[in-house]
C-alpha cells in the first residue's frame, strides 16, 4: 500500500528528480543564505521565466536559453550592486521583475506560446520526463563537483570577500562562477518545484542546518541532506493527499523549520549551558514585490 | 604569552636587506578619485610601524595599496625591489574585528585554515600537514584548545588571535593589521600589543593602523602619520609633537613626557586649567612653527623595538 506509488514509472522519475533538486537547492542555499542573497532564488526564478518564454518563441533549447538568461540576470544584479549605491534586494527586485514582466508580456501578446508555462509557475514534478531528469542530474553533478574542488575558495569568498581577495582568492571569478551555478540550479529546479516555490527550497534547508550547527562543513552536509529528505518526503506525501508537489515540499520544509526552531529555543531556555546555536545567519535581503 | 624562540621558523630579518615594500610617489584611490597622493614609504625588514591618521585619512587605503589591491594612479609600487602592477604581495592581513560577520557558521579551526586557501589550490581539502601547521600556530597563540568553538564564543583577545593565526599560518614576511586594538578593553589591548611585539622580535615585519596615539607611542619604534599624504615618518619622539599632530588631525593635542615617552593628554583645557592658566604642555602656535619633518625615516637601522616589556614576554 505505502509502496504503491513506486509501481509507476513517472513517480520513480519524480522521486529521483526531487531528491536531486532538493539536494542541489540545499547545497546552493548555504552559499546563497550566507551571502545575504536569500531572495535571489525567488527573483531569479521569475527572471528565468522570461528567459524560458523567449527561448520558446525563438525555438532555442529551454535549458540552454533559460540558463543563459538567468546567468545574465545574475551578472546584471551583481554589476548593479557593485557599481552603484543600490542594495542587492532592490537590484534583484528591479531586474528580475522586469524580466518576468517581459515573459508575461510576450505570452499575452502571442497566443500561440502558452504551452505548459503554468507548469513552470506551480511546479509539476510528475510531468518530469527523461530529458528533464538528465538535465537535472548533469547540473547537480557539475555543481557538486565544483563545490567539492573549490570548497576552500568558496568558503573564504563567502565568509569575507574583501579579505579573501588580499589572500589571493580570485573573488571575481568565484562570483561569476557562482552566478552561473545559481542560474543552472534555478532552471533545473523550476520544472519540479515551480517558480513560486524555489525560494523556500533554497532558504529553508540552510537555515535549519544553521540552527543545528556552528561549523561550515557540517552546515553544507546537513543542508544538502535536509533538502533531499524534505523534497523526497514532500513528493511522496503529495501523492497521497493530492496537492501540488511544490506546495507539498515547501509546507513540509516549513514544518521542519518550525520544529527545529522550537527545539533550539527550548534547548537554550532549559539548558542554557549548552552551546549557543540560536542565532540566525545575517539578515536576508528585506523586501521584494 | 609567546616564547620568541618558538617562532624562529619565521623569517629572520636581514638588517642590510632592501625594503620589503617600497612606494615611490604613489597616488592611489577608487574610481579615479585619489585617496592618497605622492606617498613615499619604505617598509624595511623588521620594521614595526604604526599608521596614524584621522578617519578617512587613507589608512586602510594605504594598507590595501601595499597589498596591491588598490590600483595605483601614478608612482610605483616595488616589492623586493621589483616593480609590480596590481600584483599581490604575499602578506598576512588582519581585518578590523568589527567587519567580521560573527554569525557566520565557522569554527576557529576553519577560520585559521583559510589562511592556507591559496597554498594548494588544486587539492580540494586541507591536508594533514596543513592542519598540523594551523594547530601549531594556534598553539603558539594560545588558542589551540578552542579549535572546535564557534568564533563568537570567544573573548575579544582570543578573537584577535584567531585572525592573527589565519594571517600567520602561511609564514608571511609582512603582517598588516587594520586597527587591531579598536573597541577592545585595556587588558586585551595590552595583550595584543605584547603579542605583536613578540612576533616582531621573531622577525615578522608589522604595519598596523590605529587611532590610539598613546598606544603606538609607547609600543612602536616607528610611526607614520598620514592625512591623504604622508605628513611625518619617524620614531615616536620625533613624530608625536603638537604641531605634527595638529597637521595630521587638525586639533590641538598637548604632548607630555612620561618616562621619556611622548604622550598625548586628553584635553587641552583640562591641563591649562589645572596649571593655573599656564599651559603644562605645548599647544601649537602658528607664529613659531618649525617646519615639519616629512620623511625622517630611521636610517636603515631598523632594529625591532626592544625598549619595552622584555620582562613580561614570558
Amino acid at each position: 500500500m505505502l509502496l504503491e506509488p513506486f509501481e509507476f514509472g513517472f513517480f520513480v522519475r519524480a522521486i529521483i528528480a526531487a531528491s536531486l533538486v532538493g539536494g542541489l537547492c540545499g547545497l546552493m542555499g548555504v552559499y546563497i543564505v550566507l551571502r545575504g542573497m536569500s531572495y535571489i532564488g525567488h527573483g531569479l526564478s521569475h527572471a528565468v521565466f522570461g528567459g524560458a518564454v523567449v527561448s520558446s518563441i525563438m525555438s532555442i533549447n529551454f535549458f540552454i536559453g533559460a540558463t543563459a538568461w538567468g546567468f545574465l540576470s545574475a551578472l546584471l544584479i551583481a554589476w548593479t550592486t557593485r557599481k552603484n549605491p543600490i542594495g542587492s534586494d532592490a537590484a534583484i527586485g528591479i531586474i528580475t521583475t522586469a524580466s518576468f514582466a517581459l515573459g508575461i508580456a510576450i505570452v499575452s501578446r502571442s497566443h500561440t506560446a502558452t504551452h505548459n508555462f503554468e507548469a513552470s509557475l506551480w511546479g509539476s514534478v510528475l510531468a518530469v520526463d527523461r530529458e528533464d531528469l538528465i538535465a537535472i542530474a548533469v547540473a547537480a553533478l557539475v555543481i557538486a563537483v565544483i563545490f567539492f574542488v573549490a570548497y576552500k575558495l568558496f568558503l573564504f569568498a563567502t565568509f569575507d570577500p574583501d579579505v579573501a581577495q588580499f589572500y589571493g582568492v580570485p573573488t571575481g571569478w568565484v562570483d561569476t562562477l557562482f552566478s552561473l551555478m545559481l542560474a543552472g540550479t534555478i532552471v533545473v529546479s523550476m520544472q519540479v518545484l515551480g517558480v513560486t516555490m524555489i525560494a523556500a527550497a533554497v532558504v529553508i534547508p540552510p537555515i535549519v542546518a544553521r540552527l543545528l550547527t556552528n561549523s561550515f562543513r557540517k552546515m553544507v552536509m546537513l543542508s544538502t541532506a535536509i533538502g533531499i529528505i524534505c523534497s523526497v518526503l514532500g513528493i511522496y506525501i503529495s501523492y497521497f493527499v493530492d496537492v501540488s508537489s511544490g506546495a507539498s515540499v515547501v509546507l513540509l520544509s516549513a514544518a521542519v523549520f518550525v520544529a527545529v526552531l522550537a527545539w533550539s529555543k527550548i534547548r537554550s531556555n532549559w539548558f542554557p549551558e549548552a552551546e549557543d546555536l540560536s542565532s540566525l545567519p545575517r539578515e536576508s535581503a528585506g523586501t521584494f514585490e | 604569552m609567546l616564547h620568541p624562540p618558538e617562532l624562529e621558523h619565521l623569517h629572520r630579518p636581514d638588517p642590510n636587506a632592501r625594503p620589503i615594500v617600497e612606494l615611490r610617489n604613489v597616488s592611489a584611490g577608487y574610481n579615479g578619485v585619489p585617496v592618497l597622493s605622492d606617498v613615499d614609504l619604505r617598509i624595511m625588514p623588521g620594521d614595526f610601524i604604526g599608521l596614524l591618521g584621522p578617519s578617512g585619512s587613507g589608512k586602510t587605503t594605504l594598507l590595501r595599496t601595499i597589498l596591491g589591491a588598490v590600483p595605483t594612479q601614478s608612482g610605483e609600487l616595488r616589492v623586493h625591489g621589483i616593480p609590480t602592477r596590481a600584483r599581490r604581495m604575499p602578506a598576512g592581513y588582519v581585518p578590523q574585528l568589527e567587519t567580521i560577520d560573527w554569525n557566520f557558521p565557522v569554527t576557529v579551526e576553519e577560520v585559521v585554515m583559510m589562511g592556507r586557501t591559496m597554498s594548494n589550490t588544486w587539492f580540494p581539502w586541507f591536508r594533514k600537514q596543513e592542519r598540523e601547521l594551523a594547530y601549531d600556530m594556534m598553539e603558539r597563540l594560545g588558542i589551540a584548545s578552542l579549535g572546535k568553538r564557534h568564533i563568537r564564543q570567544l573573548s575579544g583577545g582570543q578573537q584577535q588571535r584567531v585572525f592573527l593565526a589565519r594571517a600567520l599560518v602561511s609564514s608571511p614576511e609582512l603582517l598588516l593589521l587594520d586597527e587591531p586594538t579598536a573597541g577592545v578593553d585595556v587588558k586585551t589591548r595590552d595583550d595584543v600589543m605584547h603579542l605583536l611585539h613578540d612576533l616582531n622580535h621573531a622577525g615578522v615585519t608589522i604595519i598596523q593602523s590605529t587611532h590610539e596615539i598613546n598606544t603606538v607611542a609607547v609600543h612602536l619604534p616607528r610611526i607614520v602619520c598620514i592625512n591623504g599624504a604622508i605628513v611625518a615618518d619617524g620614531p615616536p619622539n620625533r613624530v608625536i609633537t603638537p604641531h605634527i599632530l595638529w597637521e595630521v588631525y587638525g586639533a590641538e593635542m598637548p604632548v607630555i613626557q612620561y618616562h621619556g615617552m611622548p604622550m598625548v593628554a586628553e584635553s587641552a583645557h583640562f591641563w591649562i586649567d589645572r596649571n593655573g592658566g599656564e599651559p603644562l604642555a605645548t599647544v601649537p602656535d602658528e607664529s613659531h612653527r618649525e617646519p615639519i619633518l616629512p620623511h625622517t625615516h630611521p636610517t636603515g637601522d631598523n632594529v625591532p623595538a626592544h625598549h619595552h616589556h622584555d620582562a613580561s614576554s614570558d
